[in-house]
Parts: structure tokens; C-alpha cells; sequence
């Protein structure tokens, strides 16, 4: 379980996260939603250990330190948006920077594989540069990377940015599918009714706190969220 | 003769080279001019003149240990300016800064030291010459391109199949996206300086060998600089074309015009190269612009 | 004239291209490694036009600014479109050749120098063209145009939304800059009476540029307070001649590391009512990639 007590973040004088409590329960979904600017990408990079932050943030019950190495050595892992992908280096490459953790070969060629029978596109594609691909490719390969440090969290930064309506289903399927391997999924994303709708649980930052939590279900019958979040002719 | 003063720009151009790919290493990870290449250039020439003056080993011996001088003498000046600004938030325009004043005063340092003499080794190395043809090549030279291709295949073989190298190239597109995939960014830009100095410091001791050593041979900084720019800038193998234009350049001038205005003119070629091709001779388009 | 005088008059002109580099870096967030070349190409003209043409005092002073601001021209024209990091290296790049002119031109009395320029520049005069800087800068700052540079030092994409030409106005304070720079140089050829291309080169840019930080960036009299004190310093180390520039260096150093906002960080000294300058750069301007990170 991925838990945060009373985490604070601050930039100079603008405070990020205000006394965040937060609880993701194991091999759940739990999306995070909120407005641009609420502090959910900084709550990830929190966890993440990039952004200095001062409460606790734990994982199965261990505090999670603060230096990024290791996080991810403990399982924790962020996929940021996709155009965070290493465009300078190739499919293939970007998954073994994705393994940088992982030192032996064979577990690495074994994971690969896996990501490749995941995303058949990445495979077709191994040896080409990451910049020469679409934002539904890029977004593929930086889940696919992701799960190459084998995370028993993922924690996954807007993964519909800049995808068609089509794509975005398809890519929180994928979600949905790597989440059913036992993998647990802090999701960020902008689209809060598909997240809402894929997550067992979800959580509404405004202004760095969090203003209301409850199951998917709930947050979606929500009159305030409704309003605020899906729109009220419900085209988000 | 042409061939012979391009026998000797190519060798001074691949000194330009080598001095480009360490400069444009740490740029490409940082944005950042790192102008305390230049001291590790000084120190090169100082550190394998001292070793083979006062060990009396070797000069080949002297210059080796002096590159590890260089490397960790680069390495030490992340850690005191670099890593203390990146703390606390202020990384790279402080750092700029920061690393023009370690090299001031690693130019003063010297030049207190050397009471502002200029020095030869004390015993030949890479001297004489042999003729290919009826072209005569200074050894030197011929040892300088040498080491230059080695050192660029260890470094290339470094970058493209080592796990440091795909840290390095990963960390030069995104130093956040680097550190989400565990790897510890303080680590890599503390070892591409090391890689950066010690590519400074093989320079620095040949330069001193062809030329002489002297407080003021970290200026050949301003030569990689304009490779850098010249073959566009964050590009390794611009960097490598770079340096060897600029090297031929300078000689051909040299040789034909006057030494004393090569600088003018390869200020005028840069001023060129900025307005018809400013992403550089090897850069892509579009991507230098603003 | 008396060592006291001398150091008035040193202090002054340096005094004089700090405010220069202030406006270039301190407002718009330009780098340049090239105003003691300006400093060259205004002192040389000056000179020339003294010893050759047989000009004045005032008139060959503006000769020289007129100078140094066509030269900023060549160097702004062709990097200012770039990306702030090709103007820093065209400004070496300049620096590199105004030194090798100087060197092999015969006009300019090659590597030994001008000599002969006649001995004119008293304090009052610097004190005079120092005052006058002072108030031309605050008034720039102020302006509508200073605004403008801190605008493209801030955000130039957006400052370009909001209707400034970005180019045009890193030019601007490029020009006045170096016409400053200019300035200075003539002053200082009227002071020394001889002139050599070693007076100017790079390391001596590179001094001003690490001056006004040491300043403070965000501040005028930052800028101001720490050309005085440095030059003073130096005036004051004079007898431990071989230690003097590894101190200075020493001194800059820790305090960037221990105080990066500079001694005055964005203070503003004023008359009456406190006012606030604007806040140090916050984007890495200097040879950098910007926002690429």
C-alpha cells in the first residue's frame, strides 16, 4: 500500500501540496484528478523522490527514501508524459534505460520480451529512433518502459496528452491490462471520467489539498465533480 | 607545401576535436558553456610537464597520469561549484559563472607558479620527423591524430555500448526523465566531467609537447567552442567536423596569410556560418532557432 | 596626477561599462564575453582619431562610442536571432578577433600599441560622463524599453506575443551596452595616453560580467557598488601583484557559492520611497539551451 501522511511541497513561496493524506490500496487503480496546477504532477514526483518534500511517503509499510535510484530499486516507478520518452535514443534503448536498475541481462532480455508481447508496435519498431514516433507509439513505449524496472507501483503522469479520444481508450485499456498483472497504478490524468471509470478509487486535488475521495463510482455520480471535472453535458 | 600545412591542420584540427566532444559532452547534458574546460586543459600541460620534469619518468608516463589529474580535477570541480548550486536550485547560469572563474584563477594560479615562463619538456618526445612521399611529418603530429581517433573510438565505444553512455545520452535529453528511470543524475554529470577533463587533459599535454607550456594554454578552450558552434552545438560528431575545419583553418591561414589575423578570420567565418547555417555544417534545421 | 586621482579615474570607467554589462545582463540576460573588446574597439578609435585626425577630446570620445556601437551591430546582426548561447559565443569569437586586429594592424601600432594619445581625461571629466551613465541607465530601466528587456530575459516567446520585438530589443541594450563599453574606453585612452591590444582581451570581459553578479544581477547599484569595491580591492592589492588576481578570483567565488543573488541581489538604492528592482534572471540565460530541460 502506497501511503501519504501529511506531505508538503513547496516551490519558493508557492506551496505545491498541503498536508496530502492519500492511500492506494495494493493492485488497485487509483486516479488523481484535479484542474492544471493542483499539484498532482508534483505529488508524483514526490513520491518519486525528484521534488524535495517534508511528511511521509510509504510503500508495503517502508518509508520510501528520497533519492530517486532508490525509488525505482524499490519498486516504484513513474512513466511521465509521453513526450518525456528519450527521443535521441532508440525503442530498443529506451527500454534498457527503462532497466538502468536492473543489472542482469537475462532479466532484462525477459522483460523486454514481455513489454514487446504487451505493445507488439514497440517490437516492430526496436531499432528505430523514439523521435521519429507518433504520440500513441511514444506514450506505448513510455509505459512499456516503465515496466522495465519491474515496479510493483506505477505511477503514470497524463497519459491521454495529445491523444485522439480513440487512442486514449486504447492506451488506459492497456492500463487497465498491466494493472490485472498485479502491478498497483497511481494515475494522473486530465480525462477524469475515463480515469474515474477504469480506477477503483480516485482523489480530487484543488489548489495542492485534497477536497473529496470515494470509489470511481462515486466521484463519477457526483454532482460537484460533474460539474467541475466532467462537464455537464458529460463530454469531457 | 599545401599538403604538408594540411597534414598539420588535420592534426591540430583533431586536437580541436577532441577538446570540442568533451566541451559539448557536458553541454549537452547541462545547456551550459563549462568554461572550466580550459583550466583542464592548462593543467594537462602543467601536470605532465611537472610529472616527467620532477618524477623524471616517461613523458609518455607523465602524460597518462596526468590525464587522471585532469579527470579528477574536473570531477573535483563539479563537486565543489556545481553540485552545491544544483542543491540548491541555482544550477546552470551560476555555473557558468562559477566555472569562468575557476578558470581565471586556475590561469592565475599557473602563472603565479610558472613566474609567467614558458617551458619545454625536458627530454624530446614524438620528436623528428619521417616523409611519406616528399611530405615530411612531424612526429607529433602524427601522434596527435593517432591518439585523437583512439581516444574518440574508447569514447564512442563508451557512449553507444556501455551502461554509463546510455545514462549519459539518456540524462542529455532530460535530466528528470534520467533520474525517474533510477539513475542517479549527480553520479553521470559528475562522470562526464571526469570523461570531459580527462579529454582536456590529453590535449592539454600534446598541445604543450607541440607547442610549448605555458599559463595561457587553456585559451585553446575558445577553439573548441567555435568547433562546437561550427559543427552544432551539442552535436559530438559536429563537434569532431568542427574542430578539424577550425584546425585546418587556422593552419592554412597561418601558413598563407599571417598567424596574427587567423582569429580575425575565423571570427568572420563563424559570423558566416551564424547567418546561413546557424544550427552548424552538421546540424539538423529548424531546432537551433529560438 | 596622484595615485588617488588615478584610482578615481580607473574606478570611474569601469564603473561606466558595468552599467553596461548591468543592461545587457543584468536586464535583458545576455552574456557577453566581449565588452573590454568594445572597450578596444572605442579606446582605439578614440585614440586614432586624436593622433591621426588631429580630433578633440569630445569629438574623437564620440567617435569612439559611434564605433563600438557599429560593431555591436556585427556582432548582434547575425547571433541576437539565435539562441541566447550563439550571442555569448559570438561575442568570444569577437573578443578573439578585435585582439588579432590589433595585434597585426599597422593603424593601431600593432602588439606594442597607440602611443602618443594625448593625456586629457581628469576625474571630473569621468566623474561628469559617470553621472550622466547613471541617470541614462535608471531612465532605461524605467522605460518602456527596459521593461521590454526584462520581458524577453523572462520569457521571450511570451514577450513576443505580447507585441515585443524580441530581436530589436536585445539589440537595443546589446548597442547601448557596447556604446557604454565605448565610452569607457575612450575615457581610457585619454587617461593612459598609450594603448595595447593585451588591455582588452577576454579575461578582462569575463572581469565585468563576474562583477555585476557579484553585484547582484537584479540591481543597478549592485552593479555600481561592486565595480567601485573590486576595482578598489584591486588598487588596494597592488603591492602583492602576483597574488592579486588569484584573490579576486578567490573572493568571487565563494561569494557566488555562498551568496549567488551577488552582494545586492535586487536592491535598489533610491531617494524617498523604497522601491524594488526587478528580480535577479531566473532562467538559465547564459550559454544555455533555455527551456530545452
Amino acid at each position: 500500500m502506497l501511503e501519504l501522511k501529511k506531505v508538503n511541497v513547496r516551490y519558493g513561496a508557492i506551496q505545491a501540496l498541503k498536508d496530502v493524506n492519500l492511500r492506494v490500496e495494493r493492485q488497485t487503480i487509483v486516479a488523481l484528478i484535479g484542474a492544471n496546477g493542483a499539484g498532482k504532477s508534483s505529488l508524483l514526483n514526490a513520491v518519486s523522490g525528484i521534488v524535495p518534500y517534508t511528511g511521509e511517503i510509504s510503500w508495503n509499510g517502508k518509508l520510501l527514501p528520497h533519492h530517486p535510484p532508490a525509488i525505482v530499486r524499490a519498486g516504484v516507478a513513474q512513466v511521465p508524459e509521453g513526450r518525456q520518452v528519450f527521443s535521441n535514443l532508440t525503442v530498443y534503448e529506451n527500454l534498457l534505460a527503462g532497466a538502468y536498475v536492473n543489472w542482469s541481462k537475462q532479466r532484462i532480455e525477459k522483460n523486454i520480451e514481455r513489454v514487446f508481447s504487451l505493445f507488439p508496435r514497440l517490437k516492430e519498431r526496436a531499432s528505430q529512433s523514439a523521435g521519429t514516433m507518433s504520440g500513441g507509439e511514444r506514450q506505448m513505449l513510455a509505459i512499456g518502459r516503465g515496466l522495465m524496472s519491474e515496479p510493483s507501483l506505477l505511477l503514470i503522469d497524463e497519459p491521454s496528452l495529445g491523444l485522439s479520444p480513440i487512442l486514449t481508450t486504447e492506451v488506459l485499456a492497456l492500463i487497465q491490462q498491466v494493472n490485472e498483472q498485479g502491478v498497483t497504478v497511481l494515475l494522473v490524468e486530465q480525462n477524469a471520467r475515463k480515469s474515474l471509470e477504469i480506477a477503483h478509487r480516485g482523489y480530487v486535488l484543488q489548489n495542492g489539498k485534497v477536497v473529496m475521495e470515494g470509489t470511481g463510482r462515486e466521484l463519477l455520480n457526483d454532482p460537484a465533480i460533474q460539474e467541475a471535472y466532467l462537464g455537464v453535458s458529460g463530454c469531457a | 607545401m599545401l599538403f604538408q600545412q594540411i597534414v598539420n591542420g588535420i592534426s591540430v584540427g583533431s586536437m580541436y576535436a577532441l577538446l570540442a566532444v568533451g566541451f559539448s559532452l557536458v553541454y549537452n547534458i547541462l545547456g551550459i558553456a563549462n568554461f572550466s574546460h580550459g583550466a583542464m586543459i592548462a593543467l594537462g600541460a602543467f601536470f605532465s610537464y611537472w610529472i616527467a620534469r620532477y618524477l623524471a619518468v616517461p613523458v609518455p608516463v607523465a602524460i597518462l597520469a596526468s590525464i587522471a589529474f585532469t579527470g579528477l580535477s574536473s570531477a573535483l570541480v563539479e563537486l565543489v561549484t556545481l553540485r552545491i548550486l544544483r542543491k540548491r536550485g541555482q544550477g546552470s547560469l551560476y555555473f557558468f559563472i562559477a566555472s569562468l572563474t575557476v578558470f581565471n584563477l586556475v590561469t592565475a594560479v599557473l602563472v603565479y607558479i610558472s613566474r609567467g615562463n614558458i617551458v619545454s619538456y625536458p627530454r624530446a618526445f614524438l620528436s623528428g620527423t619521417f616523409t611519406i612521399g616528399n611530405l615530411y611529418i612531424p612526429w607529433i603530429d602524427a601522434g596527435m591524430l593517432l591518439i585523437s581517433i583512439v581516444c574518440l573510438a574508447v569514447l564512442s565505444y563508451v557512449m553507444f555500448k556501455t551502461r554509463f553512455g546510455l545514462a549519459v545520452r539518456a540524462a542529455s535529453f532530460s535530466i528528470k526523465a534520467a533520474q525517474l528511470m533510477g539513475m542517479d543524475i549527480d553520479a553521470i554529470i559528475q562522470g562526464v566531467f571526469f570523461v570531459s577533463g580527462t579529454l582536456a587533459g590529453v590535449t592539454g599535454a600534446l598541445l604543450g609537447v607541440k607547442y610549448a607550456v605555458y599559463p595561457y594554454i587553456g585559451n585553446f578552450v575558445y577553439m573548441a567552442l567555435f568547433a562546437c558552434v561550427v559543427g552544432g552545438l551539442g552535436n559530438l560528431t559536429g563537434a569532431v567536423l568542427g574542430g578539424l575545419l577550425i584546425g585546418l583553418l587556422e593552419t592554412l591561414v597561418s601558413a598563407y596569410i599571417s598567424s596574427a589575423i587567423s582569429p580575425a578570420l575565423t571570427f568572420a567565418f563563424l559570423v558566416v556560418i551564424l547567418l546561413l547555417r546557424p544550427q552548424g555544417l552538421a546540424g539538423r534545421a529548424t531546432e537551433e532557432k529560438i | 596626477m596622484s595615485f588617488l586621482e588615478g584610482v578615481l579615474i580607473l574606478t570611474g570607467i569601469v564603473a561606466i561599462v558595468a552599467q553596461g554589462v548591468y543592461v545587457l545582463t543584468g536586464l535583458t540576460g545576455l552574456f557577453s564575453l566581449g565588452q573590454a573588446s568594445f572597450m578596444a574597439v572605442g579606446a582605439y578609435s578614440a585614440g586614432i582619431a586624436n593622433l591621426r585626425f588631429g580630433l578633440g577630446f569630445i569629438p574623437s570620445l564620440c567617435v569612439g562610442v559611434v564605433a563600438a556601437l557599429l560593431a555591436s551591430f556585427v556582432v548582434g546582426a547575425p547571433s541576437l536571432k539565435l539562441k541566447k548561447t550563439y550571442f555569448s559565443l559570438a561575442t568570444i569569437a569577437f573578443g578573439y578577433g578585435v585582439e588579432s586586429v590589433l595585434n597585426v594592424s599597422t593603424w593601431t601600432g600593432g602588439s606594442i600599441g597607440l602611443i602618443g594619445v594625448a593625456n586629457i581625461t581628469r576625474v571630473w571629466h569621468v566623474a561628469i560622463a559617470l553621472g550622466l551613465v547613471l541617470w541614462v541607465v535608471r531612465n532605461f530601466k524605467l522605460s518602456r524599453y527596459g521593461r521590454a528587456c526584462v520581458s524577453v530575459r523572462t520569457d521571450e516567446t511570451a514577450a513576443q506575443v505580447y507585441g515585443v520585438n524580441a530581436f530589436a530589443t536585445k539589440q537595443m541594450a546589446f548597442s547601448l551596452a557596447a556604446a557604454l563599453a565605448g565610452l569607457g574606453g575612450g575615457l581610457y585612452a585619454f587617461y593612459l595616453g598609450y594603448l595595447s591590444p593585451d588591455m582588452f582581451g577576454i579575461p578582462v570581459s569575463s572581469e565585468y560580467l563576474v562583477m555585476v553578479f557579484f553585484g547582484g544581477l537584479g540591481s543597478q547599484t549592485g552593479a555600481f557598488a561592486a565595480s567601485v569595491l573590486l576595482t578598489a580591492l584591486m588598487e588596494m592589492l597592488r603591492t602583492a601583484a602576483e597574488w592579486r588576481v588569484i584573490l579576486y578570483c578567490l573572493i568571487i567565488l565563494i561569494t557566488l557559492m555562498f551568496r549567488p543573488t551577488g552582494l545586492f541581489g535586487s536592491w535598489e538604492l533610491s531617494f524617498g520611497r523604497r522601491r524594488n528592482g526587478s528580480a535577479p534572471p531566473d532562467s538559465p540565460g547564459a550559454l544555455a539551451g533555455g527551456a530545452r530541460k
